[in-house]
Order: C-alpha cells, then sequence, then structure tokens
C-alpha cells in the first residue's frame, strides 16, 4: 500500500508542478482566460473580504478619530489659514468660471460627458512584492466599467482593469504595467508616467527640450482618451538625468476609499468597439493585464 | 464494528485543520490593514503553513491542497498565475524529504530552516517573476518581504503548535 502511495504522491506531485508551468504560460501568452478565473474568483470571495475587512477598517477608523481629537487644536489653526487662501481662490475660480462659459458660448463649445462617480471600500491589497493594485467592493451591479479612472483625495489612484458583478480589480499608476499619459501642468508637455512597482512612478518619453523641475504639478492629458485631461496626478519629486520621479498627491501606500469616476468617455466608443491591433497600447495607458481587451 | 462511529468524523475534521489554517491565512495576507507600505511586504504566511504542516502534518496538507491555495493567492493578490503554487509544491517536496532531519529538532533549527526555506522561495519567485515580466523587478521589496516573513514564523509557528495540540488530544 505503501509505495504505491508514494507513487501516487509523486505522480501527483510531477502533475502539479506541470500544471502550475502550464499555467504560467497560459498566462503569458492568453492573458484572457486567467483574467476570467481571477474575476469569478474576487466575485465569489468578495462578500467574504469585505466581511473580514469591516472590523479591520472599524479599528483603523477609531484610531484615526482618536488621532484626529487630540489634533483638533492644530488641525483648526490650519484649516482657518486654508480657507482663508482658498476664499480667494474660490474668488479667482468664479471669475474664471464666467469667463469661461463667456467663451464657450462665444466658441459654440460641446460639453463633455457628465461625470458620474460612486464610492467604493478597498477589500483587497496585492499582498506581495509583484504588483500594485487593489480589489474594490463594487462591480458592474454599481455600474463600475473597465477603464474607469479611480481617484482617492486629491489625487489619480489608477484605473479599472478587471471587474466582477461585485468587485473590480484597481491597476495602481504605481505598478509595473501602468502607463499613463500626461503633462505638465502649465506648459502642456506630454510625457508617460510609467509605474515600476516603486512609491514613485517614473516620468518616461519626455521631449528633448522639455524643462521639468521638482515640484512641477503633473496632470493627465487626456491623450487616448481613458482619463480626462487635467485629473491631478502628482508632482515631480526628483530630476536625476533621465530618471524623472513622481510623487502621486493620492497616499497610495493606505487608501481605504476610492471614488471610481466614469466621465462618459467611454460613450463615445463602447469598451470592445475598437480592434486591438489599433489600439497603440501605450499610448492608451493600457497594458500588461488589459490585453484582453482595449480600454475605451 | 459498532465501536466509536464518532472517530472517522473527527478524523476528517482533524485532517481538514491544516488546510483550513492555510486557506484562511491565504485570505487574511490580502486583507488591507491601512499600514503604510503592507502591501508590498505582507509576511508569507502560507509559506509558514505549509512548512510548518509538511513537518509535523504531511498527511494532512497534500499537494493538490497545495496547488489550489498557491493557486488562490495568485489570483487575489494579482501575481502571475502559476508562479505561487510551483514555489510552494517544490517547498513541500523539499521539505519532505528532509523531514527526517527537522522532526523532533528544538526550535532554533527548524527557524533556521524556515529562514532558508524563504530565502530560497523569494529568490525563485524573484527570478520567475522576472521572467514572466520581461524585467528585473525591483529586488528590495522582495528581500524585505523574506526578512519579515522569518522574522513572523515564531508567532505563526506558537500558534500552529498550540492547535496541533488540542488536534491530537
Amino acid at each position: 500500500m505503501a509505495p504505491l502511495k508514494s507513487a501516487a504522491q509523486r505522480f501527483a506531485y510531477s502533475a502539479l508542478v506541470l500544471l502550475s508551468i502550464a499555467l504560467m504560460v497560459i498566462g503569458r501568452a492568453d492573458g484572457s482566460l486567467i483574467e476570467h478565473i481571477r474575476t469569478k474568483t474576487s466575485d465569489v470571495l468578495a462578500p467574504v473580504l469585505e466581511a473580514v475587512t469591516q472590523p479591520v477598517t472599524a479599528v483603523t477608523d477609531a484610531v484615526a478619530h482618536v488621532r484626529a481629537l487630540t489634533e483638533l487644536y492644530r488641525e483648526n489653526e490650519r484649516l482657518k489659514t486654508e480657507n482663508a487662501a482658498l476664499m480667494q481662490w474660490q474668488q479667482v475660480a468664479r471669475r474664471l468660471d464666467n469667463e469661461n462659459s463667456g467663451l464657450r458660448a462665444l466658441m459654440n463649445y460641446q460639453p463633455e460627458g457628465s461625470v458620474w462617480f460612486i464610492t467604493g471600500r478597498v477589500i483587497g491589497t496585492s499582498g506581495g512584492a509583484f504588483s500594485r493594485n487593489l480589489l474594490i467592493n463594487r462591480g458592474t451591479l454599481d455600474s463600475v466599467a473597465k477603464g474607469q479612472a479611480v481617484s482617492a483625495g486629491s489625487g489619480l489612484v489608477g484605473r479599472v482593469t478587471e471587474v466582477g458583478d461585485r468587485a473590480a480589480r484597481v491597476l495602481m499608476i504605481t505598478d509595473l504595467n501602468s502607463r499613463i499619459p500626461v503633462q505638465i501642468d502649465g506648459n502642456h508637455d506630454r510625457a508617460i508616467l510609467a509605474g515600476d512597482n516603486t512609491d514613485r512612478p517614473q516620468l518616461a518619453y519626455v521631449g528633448p527640450h522639455t524643462k521639468i523641475n521638482v515640484g512641477d504639478r503633473i496632470v493627465t492629458s487626456g491623450d487616448g482618451g481613458v482619463f480626462p485631461p487635467g485629473m491631478p496626478v502628482g508632482t515631480v519629486a526628483s530630476v536625476d538625468g533621465g530618471n524623472i520621479r513622481v510623487e502621486p498627491f493620492a497616499d497610495l501606500s493606505r487608501v481605504e476609499y476610492l471614488r471610481v469616476v466614469d466621465f462618459g468617455l467611454a460613450g463615445v466608443l463602447p469598451p470592445d468597439a475598437v480592434p486591438q491591433p489599433k489600439a497603440p497600447r501605450r499610448a492608451k495607458g493600457d497594458a500588461g493585464k488589459g490585453e484582453a481587451g482595449p480600454t475605451p | 464494528m459498532k465501536a466509536k462511529p464518532v472517530e472517522p468524523v473527527d478524523g476528517i475534521g482533524q485532517k481538514l485543520v491544516p488546510d483550513a489554517f492555510t486557506l484562511v491565512l491565504a485570505i487574511l495576507s490580502v486583507i488591507p490593514l491601512g499600514i503604510p507600505g503592507y502591501a508590498q511586504v505582507t509576511p508569507n504566511f502560507v509559506l509558514m503553513s505549509i512548512y510548518y504542516w509538511t513537518i509535523y502534518r504531511p498527511d494532512h496538507l497534500p499537494y493538490l491542497v497545495v496547488f489550489l491555495i498557491g493557486l488562490l493567492v495568485d489570483l487575489l493578490t494579482f501575481g502571475p498565475a502559476g508562479v505561487t503554487p510551483f514555489a510552494l509544491l517544490i517547498v513541500r517536496a523539499t521539505v519532505l524529504s528532509q523531514r527526517k532531519f527537522f522532526v523532533g529538532k528544538n526550535f532554533p533549527i527548524l527557524w533556521w530552516g524556515f529562514a532558508i526555506v524563504t530565502a530560497a522561495v523569494t529568490l525563485l519567485i524573484w527570478c520567475v517573476g522576472s521572467l514572466y515580466s520581461g524585467r528585473l523587478l525591483d529586488p528590495r521589496s522582495f528581500a524585505f518581504q523574506a526578512v519579515l516573513t522569518a522574522a513572523f514564523y515564531p508567532v505563526l509557528s506558537w500558534a500552529f503548535s498550540r492547535v496541533q495540540r488540542v488536534m491530537t488530544r
């Protein structure tokens, strides 16, 4: 009995190792099958993950609450100063808004699609050094779709790359596979923000005559039609020859709640209407995991 | 014939304990804890579980379960599918072949063994991952994750041994 059992075990071992290798090869060659299984798994486990994260969120919220209480006075002072500054900006914004609408009327400008958003909670993180992504508790049932932008607080977090009924996967801008068309705020010089699994993504494909300084604001350029132009992304943190690093506005190391935003850009072309060969992957900010179907 | 009809159920229940433990750890390792940077360096709890149970209860954690849990980890963490089950299967086979050496040894030796396994697995996953994505992945977070994994082993090992004691009572 024993030798038979060990032979069976050896067979199981070899078969499963081969199966693992086969999975790697299949995943590399055609991501759509693995993506399908992944989406289904996330969907099934979403309620479990949601239930488990609930107490964790409660505890972190409570800690944040206590910390906020102790800093109430200083926070109040800071907010008063900030408010004073913002009031001035409000005046500027109102004036510009008026001017803008006046000019738009003059130009007979067609306004962009309506903005819709939904807030989701992070129920899973990448849990490893491989990739930078998040699982959120919103899916197609909440009208979340592939390609939608995801932001937290003051900046872009990433975009939806996989979506199931109840859960969606967000590829963060720091991920190895993330490529976002951006521009330097103010001078409109274009570049690509390329993640490499570090906290500060790299600014790549910068034009030869572009001058970039530490502290420059980086916003989306709107190229490729994935994100609308002007979404805040981050500031230039370091310029070291050709190695330009961007510090994201959003605190990507601990996001709890995210906003999935649909700018109506998908309304022009449905997600799968663009044939893949014609879709330049880099320019669309679409790479790696999005191989199954180009994002709008 | 009718003696102790409850025992088989108990046996199955006991058999499932290592599997269930490993599964729960796999799910727990993707839970966001709100600690900055934690997601990238989460200790590899599944590896700890597989190392421990392979030494103490290899019959209760078969290859198929190791494969399925490894695959689940890959699917949940968005890593390249197949890499984790591949690494974990090799870990189980290697530890199993060295099991006679480990059984009955005192804890520092087991811990040392785990540290070596962790280093080897991390190197393997890093190599396969780099090969898979076609570029060298940043080794720092992998190294840091390996250190954290080795450092956390005593805690989990203690928890497993408590569970095992209850199991065998």
